[in-house]
């Protein structure tokens, strides 16, 4: 297990990395564009597209955060469940796994970010914009959405009983829901108009009142869909 | 062995549920597009309201079908070797056919499937544009546009159904490979979790990379030949060195 986590994070690496140069190469390249160092910033982190965008985080990375899931840690055997007194307290373990995924997920793409952008801009002028601090509130804000993504994923997957029917439609709605509110609700609120926290904090549109507000919001949502998941694992039939 | 396969995925309600997501998504184009011309006089003409065409704010129900195609085509018919596997079938079968029949035989309904699956969609598409939008000339700007030396673009506009026509033909045969990648990853892996994750990470390279295969879905766009033909041909190699490489491991070193 421990090399295929090692090799799941190396490949987590990779892809970030990868899609980090594809979005970004046209600012970090191509000196004509004579943009300011916070405008380049701004558009390397835009919400609209790129690395740090809402579609990127809906669209782009979604399955990646599946396929961890459902690799990172061992698959629940039918002998598994007689290790736990309590059926809650294997559905503490299973929530408990979302989360450590989603914080190595959040936090690989957050690095990946850091890292890259640290190589191409000055350090002294990223600590002046606060990018660093700004880089850990976002990925805070991505373990809540991707535990959510997981939350759907394994209720899913207890409804349809076959992981990979779980994996086509939790992309489906995730993806689905990306494309509501971007074309639908466009004036009210949605949770995926909170991952925004990069484009907010360099036009200073936010104060710290709608940061914690994105991340109360986000974490009802974990709230409400870790107690809809639990309704269905204490039904799950383990055996058939 | 074909009948019995096409029996069993026509009684796999998994793969009609793929099938008909996959017919249905165009449909939210023809729904947008009649949401968009409800304020002004103006209907599109059926050949810029086609799916592929992309005439709809955000491009959604694009990105939800093209982005993922190998996704739906797994679910649809390319992981049927992973049920053959698990159910002991794959080894009753290559007794009985032999090893290179039973691999060619899958990559071959793959692509054969996930073709005529796109090409139905794009066809039921295409008649519904053309009743639901009969006579339409709106075709938001895009017959005014004069692109210097893009022969493409100039044959796309003074023609639009051969060009709707030709790309359609180039997506039902990207599909087609799409399914193909699929069966290959499928074949190579035999477990649905690695299957679905390599699928993915190889299409989704290519649709990420510069000059994306996106863009050969979509007429009427300012990419020209000189783009489209080395895209195409590269997406071509590399699908078809995937599969070769597969129809070769399978057939002559893998021996379980």
């Amino acid at each position: 297990m421990k090399v295929k986590r090692s090799i799941l994070i190396i490949v987590l690496w990779g892809f970030f990395s990868f899609v980090w140069f594809l979005q970004n190469k046209h600012f970090i390249f191509q000196s004509h564009l004579q943009l300011s160092f916070t405008e380049v910033l701004l558009l390397m982190n835009s919400s609209a597209v790129g690395y740090s965008s809402i579609q990127a985080y809906a669209l782009f990375y979604t399955i990646p955060f599946i396929i961890c899931v459902d690799h990172f840690f061992f698959p629940k055997s039918v002998c598994y469940i007689v290790r736990f007194s309590k059926r809650r307290h294997l559905y503490v373990r299973v929530f408990t796994e979302i989360v450590v995924v989603s914080i190595i997920f959040s936090f690989m793409h957050s690095l990946v970010n850091v890292l890259c952008t640290s190589y191409f801009f000055s350090f002294e002028k990223l600590q002046e914009v606060s990018f660093f601090r700004i880089a850990l509130c976002n990925s805070v804000l991505l373990v809540l959405f991707y535990t959510s993504v997981g939350l759907i994923y394994q209720c899913l997957k207890h409804l349809t009983h076959q992981s990979h029917v779980a994996f086509f439609l939790t992309l489906l709605l995730v993806g689905g829901w990306f494309f509501i509110e971007k074309l639908f609700i466009v004036t009210s609120w949605g949770p995926m108009k909170d991952l925004t926290i990069y484009t907010q904090w360099f036009e200073e549109h936010w104060t710290m009142k709608e940061f914690l507000f994105a991340y109360i919001r986000h974490a009802l949502l974990v709230f409400f869909l870790f107690f809809m998941h639990s309704f269905l694992y204490e039904r799950k039939d383990f055996v058939s | 062995m074909i009948f019995s396969h096409m029996y069993r995925i026509l009684k796999n309600k998994r793969s009609w549920l793929s099938f008909c997501i996959v017919l249905c998504i165009p449909f939210f184009e023809i729904a947008q597009l009649i949401m968009y011309q409800r304020n002004s006089n103006e209907v599109f003409h059926p050949a810029f309201a086609f799916f592929l065409t992309g005439s709809s704010i955000g491009h959604a129900p694009q990105i939800m079908l093209i982005w993922f195609l190998p996704i739906y085509f797994l679910m649809l018919v390319a992981d049927d070797p992973i049920q053959d596997y698990q159910t002991g079938y794959r080894y009753v079968l290559i007794s009985k056919i032999g090893k290179k029949k039973y691999i060619f035989h899958k990559m071959f309904i793959s692509f054969i499937l996930s073709f005529f699956t796109m090409c139905i969609a794009l066809v039921v598409n295409f008649i519904f544009v053309s009743i639901i939008f009969s006579g339409g000339t709106f075709t938001k700007g895009v017959m005014e546009l004069n692109i210097e030396g893009n022969a493409l673009f100039q044959f796309s506009v003074n023609h639009p159904y051969a060009a709707i026509f030709i790309f359609s033909f180039v997506s039902c045969f990207m599909a087609g490979l799409a399914g193909l990648l699929g069966s290959s990853m499928s074949l190579f892996f035999l477990d649905r979790k690695y299957a679905y994750a390599a699928s993915f990470f190889i299409w989704f390279l290519m649709i990420l990379k510069r000059n994306s295969i996106v863009y050969l879905f979509q007429p009427f766009t300012e990419y020209g030949l000189d783009v489209l033909i080395p895209t195409i041909l590269l997406a071509w190699f590399i699908f078809l060195v995937i599969s070769t490489f597969v129809f070769v491991y399978e057939v002559k070193y893998n021996e379980s």
